[in-house]
């Protein structure tokens, strides 16, 4: 069954590419409309606080990257099957995008807002250990030349690795000494004004399109570099 | 303003970037797969 689920996804890959393409084109310039001339001014942060409309969906979808990391790792451990180590890479490779990217809008947002571009806050520091756990994790991909072993070594870390993702997310609540702000639960949107929740629940879409979009190009790249690899080796006898 | 605007062009540039050099190297990638594939090409 996941191998027909792996055969489909393989074969539609240039179609989905097309089609992610077109969503994202549509749907990259109405998130920036609402994020500049939509959205309301935050009377305590101004301007800086429109950050938050991508820096939030692309903190979750790093999340998202690392567990289909964490998941393709574990099912290549359990059945050796290579598909599942192309599965591992790219949403590593693509999560670290992603962290990379909350941590520069992250110190690009807390300069006008904290005074600092970086403090050693709880949330910030697990998340500076997590892309260092991935940046780990590519590098020790590109030291080991033969394929299997790496891509055991790789499945091992990039199991152990994700126990980092857990903390990160609950880092606000298991230290109450961060400046991080919690999550405020009560009412409807978050507490957010209703022009914000409607730009929030117009942003985070359009970055799950931007996710899965990179997520497919980069998976497409690392088939077919597999694909000439076997070739070449099948020329070679 | 200027953080914000520097926020969202870290943001796109580095989406363009990475999805553009993936286009470009999978474009190179499927022509050497072609020339590989070809009959007669011992190459």
């Amino acid at each position: 069954m996941i191998n027909k689920v792996i055969e489909l996804i393989k074969k539609n890959l240039d179609l989905a590419i097309k089609l992610l393409t077109a969503a994202v084109a549509l749907a990259a310039p109405v998130s920036m409309y609402m994020i500049f001339a939509y959205a309301p001014l935050e009377v305590s942060m101004g301007a800086p606080q429109k950050i938050f409309y991508y820096h939030v969906p692309i903190a979750i979808l790093c999340y998202a990257g690392f567990f289909i990391c964490f998941a393709a790792s574990a099912a290549y451990l359990y059945s050796g099957q290579e598909d599942y180590d192309v599965f591992a890479l790219t949403g590593a490779e693509v999560g670290t995008l992603f962290i990379t990217l909350v941590l520069i809008t992250g110190m690009l947002w807390g300069r006008p807002s904290w005074g600092a571009y970086w403090t050693w806050d709880p949330r910030l520091t697990t998340s500076l250990v997590l892309w260092l756990i991935y940046a780990g994790y590519l590098m020790l991909r590109s030291q080991v030349d033969d394929p299997t072993m790496r891509a055991k070594y790789a499945a091992v870390m990039g199991i152990v690795g994700f126990v980092d993702v857990p903390i990160v997310h609950f880092s606000v609540q298991l230290w109450t000494r961060g400046m991080h702000p919690k999550l405020d639960k009560t009412g409807v949107g978050h507490g957010m004004d209703p022009q914000m929740f409607t730009t929030f629940k117009i942003c985070f879409p359009s970055v799950i399109l931007i996710f899965l979009l990179l997520y497919a190009v980069r998976l497409r790249h690392e088939f077919m570099s597999r694909q000439v690899e076997s070739v070449k080796s099948q020329a070679r006898g | 303003m200027t953080f914000l605007l520097a926020a969202y062009a870290a943001i796109w540039l580095l989406f363009i970037g990475y999805f553009a050099v993936f286009m470009m190297k999978t474009a190179r990638l499927r022509s050497r797969l072609d020339e590989a594939k070809r009959p007669g090409d011992g190459r």
